[in-house]
């Protein structure tokens, strides 16, 4: 079990388990290599990724199942390779993969999902990257209000 | 906007110092080279579009935008249901 304060959550507990491993960053944040992933209850279902290197730095997220529950992550070979994964990651048979969408919430009008650009967690090597989908087809800023109300997840 | 039809192998010049080259054609997709000064940026657009978000995603946290966020949840038509 370690900690961190965080400049947003304050002290989290993490364990390793809990960490994403990005090994070239975040478009915008490419020094920024690891984050933990923190679920509390009065928060849930959101996860918030908190980087470990900058306590000022962190990111909503949601598990892409509460906003768009037939969503399919398409994933190009880097992108893949990267995580551990064969390019499916319906394929991934006995992996433990999470995927999940980058919330951001506007001065004003109802927060959004970047269904475009979602975080790819493979748990069981911690190794995670934020995969760029080419594809038409999603929206980078998905309103997600009622979704994440009418959605169990 | 101007438009060119290059066929693989040729070229098309920026400027004096800035040459994109088709190198294949295939299933609908480009393979394109490109040759520019190592100061200019060259990014693939979706890339710089998620740099975008992911910035502005990070700029509501700093923001303080967490109890905007609840509040607007629980306010949602969806919750009062």
């Amino acid at each position: 079990m370690a900690e961190i304060a965080s400049a947003h959550f304050g002290v989290i507990s993490y364990e390793e388990a809990d960490l994403l491993h990005f090994s070239s960053g975040l478009p915008a944040f490419e020094s920024e290599r690891t984050f933990a992933a923190v679920r509390k209850v009065e928060t849930a279902p959101f996860v918030f990724l908190q980087s470990l290197s900058s306590p000022e730095l962190a990111f909503i997220t949601l598990p892409v199942e509460c906003v768009a529950a037939d969503y399919e992550a398409v994933l190009s070979a880097e992108d893949a390779a990267q995580v551990g994964l064969a390019g499916d990651v319906g394929a991934a048979a006995g992996l433990d993969v999470r995927c999940l969408v980058i919330v951001t919430v506007p001065e004003s009008g109802l927060p959004t999902a970047n269904l475009l650009a979602p975080v790819i967690w493979n748990r069981t090597t911690g190794a995670a990257v934020q995969a760029i989908r080419p594809e038409p087809g999603y929206s980078a800023s998905h309103p997600i209000s009622r979704a994440v109300e009418a959605t169990p997840c | 906007m101007l438009i060119l039809r290059r066929r693989m192998g040729e070229s098309v010049l920026l400027g004096d110092d800035i040459e994109i080259e088709v190198l294949e054609v295939a299933h609908g997709r480009v393979k394109l080279g490109i040759k520019a000064p190592p100061e200019v940026s060259v990014l693939r657009k979706e890339i710089q579009e998620a740099a975008a978000h992911n910035l502005a995603a990070a700029r509501a946290v700093a923001n303080g935008c967490l109890r905007r966020l609840m509040d607007t949840l629980r306010c949602s038509p969806a919750a009062r249901r």
